[in-house]
């Protein structure tokens, strides 16, 4: 009879690799490490540009709201904790409590933002929340109106002070189809109030505009109490309608097709020196443009994030976002490189549980992208 | 009674240094020791008089109203304030003072016997108008107002109620025999002479042999169409005034003092061959090397000879801008290339913007596309990269791009500008888009321009 061979290890090293376990780790990562490959070769097959998603409409609603999410770089999708209806209706049947948030946050160049959130259950299946994002710049100062004529100044003056304005609300509901798989949907409207006419007197007048219909359609997948997959289609049947306001006759009109956002994403719940550790990733896919045309191949935006209870009071957040993928890899490298800009985060959470159950304190840090500061968030997160 | 006047007057060209403040001040007789003492202090605080003066090198605006100036001289009343050269073609800069309501109360501008005078509104006095004189060799301004009764006011008093109306100046201002004169219809002509002591202003109605205080002047009747003042001028010598009433025109000789009727004005044929090129499309400006430009509104034209040979020098006051020729006979209106003088606004080395600010659609295509505007503090490469509110990149519009740190603005117009595309020409969504500047100097600037298109 043959003994059992054992493999050996020296000793220790199992409670290193139980600790850590990596396999554990990555082995949902790589159902969705799958995915983002089929796509990145999709991505690979023609030239494309970098940075393809910038400019595009909606825009300003496509950043990560909450100092909770942010802190590890938004890629709270699978499984987020708050603001449900923004991140994941889907989610929203599988809350065991009602939550609530709301916090403020700044980013360099004057861009300000708030937000707000309530999400619930209404057993058995159903859940509902609700989610208010402000965001904009009102520090449009220091604008001049004005041309140039070949290489002269030919009229030059100050404008007054101006701001840019951008609300969303989202109403969510989500209903739980079995115990491992849910659905759901949110329904948005948004507000704009952008200045594009500036008067003789130097003040500016603003073109606003009203979006109601925006659809989130969303489904989540618990594999395994650890490991959550989703999937989502963001903005469907969005639109933005500008009829231009500006001084004198001329009012062009702007259609655009707000491009819908299919995220795939993924939480994994593990372990890390015996305290719980989440990671989550998420990937944003673009194939649409503003005029509703197909891109001819599309672009991916990745995040990937972790928190880690650090104690029963403190809970650590880290994370990586806006890494872009796309064909410029390979057919243009040097335009690849030169947009090539993630943005590192970092987050704590403090329990404030002392003085009320169930609420922490939340900030988070992000680089911005190109080196003009940093963005802070600040919010205070209750579960009830 | 406590008097200071003072001119804050910076000019390389007149002072021979970067500035000097000429100050003369009149004090009680009788207090010789507070005269020196007082003396003391106020030469050696700030000088200000009347209006604030500002230490400025270029245009207060480039909506030129008018004009005034012969020789080398040149005046200009702008929308923000007044500006001179004494040299026209030699000097640098133009030394001026700005207000910024300047271009409401402005009437009118005259030169002659070497000092300038502006007619003007008061600032916050009712019906009170008055003149600024300036006076080039001794470097003084002087400001003297005056409001008439009542009753060369008030258009309609049989009810009993004294309303007030504007004494409408009709805005004529001109330089003769020493002195200043402006029109006033139904109030005559007044008189400012720099030399009149304590007597400067005096008011005359045609055909009046002596002149009184503006406020004792009878109104002219409003039937007497041959006496009410709508407009003055000056004859081809500068001796006479010539009045023009609503039924006559009348010369006035203020050394004689002798009125006379005439049946019409004499023709000046240099400025009839401007009115008439310019009628006929013949002004088309051309900036100095750089392309034509739409025809600008004229506020005002200026011819200063120089010699008998009939060439000078032509100025035209615009909306926007002050344009310069030389021709060699305007009579002939053949005026060739004009240059354009522009307030253009200083740019700090940490300030960069768009102009416009706002990237909009139009049929002249002028807020087509921004430019960005910035000054290097040293010279270098720039790049220059524009990002969404995410910021990502939408597109780099300048990268290595050399630049010089000399001019008062870096930035080549021709290069440095963004019509709202991206990289693959897309026009991405309307919103505000956030661009940086570095150089290889190690700058850094950030800016802010909204697309509307």
């Amino acid at each position: 009879m043959t003994p059992a061979v054992k493999s050996y290890r020296p000793e220790g090293t199992d409670r290193l690799l139980a600790a850590v376990s990596p396999a554990k780790i990555f082995s949902g990562g790589g159902i969705i490490a799958a995915v983002l490959m089929t796509v990145f070769v999709i991505a690979a097959c023609k030239p494309s540009y970098a940075s393809w998603e910038a400019g595009l409409p909606g825009v300003i609603f496509r950043l990560p709201a909450g100092a909770w999410a942010s802190g590890m770089g938004g890629a709270v999708s699978a499984e987020p904790e708050y603001m449900l209806s923004w991140y994941n209706p889907a989610q929203l049947p599988f809350l065991r409590d009602r939550r609530a948030s709301a916090g403020a946050g700044i980013r360099p160049l004057g861009r300000p933002e708030a937000w707000a959130s309530y999400d619930f259950r209404v057993p058995p299946r159903v859940g509902m929340g609700l989610s208010f994002v402000y965001r904009g710049d009102p520090f449009l100062n220091g604008l001049y109106d004005g041309y140039y004529t070949g290489s002269e100044v030919s009229e030059e003056h100050k404008l007054k002070a101006a701001a840019w304005t951008a609300l969303s609300l989202k109403v969510g509901a989500g209903y739980l189809v079995s115990r491992r798989w849910s659905a759901g949907g949110s329904i948005a409207v948004e507000y704009q109030s952008l200045p594009t006419a500036p008067a003789p007197d130097g003040s500016i007048l603003a073109t606003t505009i009203t979006s109601i219909g925006a659809l989130d359609i969303a489904a989540a997948y618990k594999v395994t109490p650890g490991l959550t997959l989703s999937a989502s289609v963001k903005n469907l049947l969005a639109r933005n309608d500008w009829t231009i306001r500006s001084y004198g006759d001329y009012s062009p009109a702007i259609e655009e097709v707000v491009p819908p956002v299919f995220t795939l994403s993924s939480t994994h719940k593990a372990k890390l020196l015996d305290k719980e550790l989440v990671w989550g990733a998420d990937a944003e896919v673009y194939l649409i443009d503003g005029n509703g045309e197909y891109l001819g191949n599309p672009q991916v935006l990745i995040a990937a994030g972790a928190k880690w209870m650090f104690t029963d009071d403190i809970v650590l957040r880290a994370g990586l976002a806006d890494i872009g993928l796309s064909g410029d890899i390979v057919w243009d490298r040097s335009g690849y490189w030169g947009a090539f800009s993630p943005r590192l985060t970092a987050g704590f959470s403090y329990s404030l549980s002392k003085w009320m159950k169930g609420a922490f304190v939340n900030y988070a840090l992000m680089t911005d992208r190109v080196w003009a500061g940093v963005d802070q968030q600040f919010d205070i997160t209750v579960s009830f | 009674m406590l008097r200071i006047d003072g001119w804050m007057f910076l000019s390389p060209g007149i002072a021979g240094g970067r500035g000097r403040t000429f100050l003369r001040i009149g004090l009680l007789r009788n207090t010789p020791s507070l005269t020196i003492v007082l003396t003391a202090v106020i030469l050696l605080m700030p000088s200000y008089a009347g209006a604030q003066f500002s230490d400025t090198r270029q245009l207060t605006s480039n909506n030129i109203i008018a004009l005034a100036g012969s020789g080398d001289t040149l005046w200009l009343a702008t929308g923000r304030g007044l500006n001179y050269r004494t040299s026209l073609h030699a000097q640098e800069g133009w030394p001026g003072f700005e207000d910024s309501d300047f271009g409401n109360r402005f009437l009118g501008l005259a030169f002659g016997g070497g000092s300038a005078a502006a007619l003007v509104y008061r600032a916050g006095f009712a019906n009170t108008t008055g003149f600024w004189h300036f006076n080039h060799a001794d470097g003084n301004k002087h400001e003297e107002f005056f409001r008439f009764s009542n009753d060369v006011l008030c258009l309609d008093c049989a009810d009993g109620i004294n309303e007030p109306a504007p004494a409408d100046p009709t805005g004529h201002l001109v330089y003769a025999r020493g002195s200043f004169w402006a029109s006033f219809n139904r109030g005559g002509i007044v008189r400012y002479n720099p030399e009149g002591g304590n007597n400067k202003l005096s008011a005359l109605r045609p055909g009046d042999s002596a002149g009184v205080r503006p406020q004792d002047i009878e109104p002219i009747d409003a039937d007497d169409s041959a006496k009410i003042v709508t407009a003055l001028g000056v004859t081809a010598d500068g001796n006479r005034l010539l009045i023009v009433t609503p039924s006559t025109f009348w010369t006035y000789d203020p050394e004689s003092k002798i009125w006379a009727e005439i049946d019409t004005i004499p023709p000046d044929p240099v400025y009839n061959a401007i009115d008439s090129t310019v009628k006929s499309g013949g002004f088309r400006p051309m900036f100095a090397g750089a392309g034509d430009v739409a025809t600008p509104e004229i506020n005002d034209k200026l011819f200063m000879p120089r010699g008998e040979s009939g060439a000078g020098t032509l100025v035209f006051a615009t909306t926007t801008g002050l344009y310069v020729c030389e021709p060699a006979n305007p009579a002939a209106g053949d005026y060739g290339k004009f240059t354009l003088i522009k307030y253009i606004r200083e740019v700090k080395a940490n300030e960069a913007y768009a102009l416009p600010g706002i990237i909009r659609g139009g049929a002249d295509g002028r807020y087509g596309k921004a430019v960005f505007v910035y000054k290097l503090k040293k010279d270098g490469k720039v790049t220059i990269n524009i990002y969404d509110y995410r910021m990502s990149l939408v597109k780099t519009v300048v990268k290595g791009g050399r630049r010089s740190s000399k001019p008062e603005r870096s930035n080549d117009p021709a290069r440095d500008f963004w019509d709202g595309t991206s990289r693959s020409g897309r026009t991405v969504s309307p919103g505000v888009y956030y661009f940086k500047i570095t150089s290889s100097g190690g700058e850094r600037l950030f800016g802010k321009v909204i697309l509307a298109k």
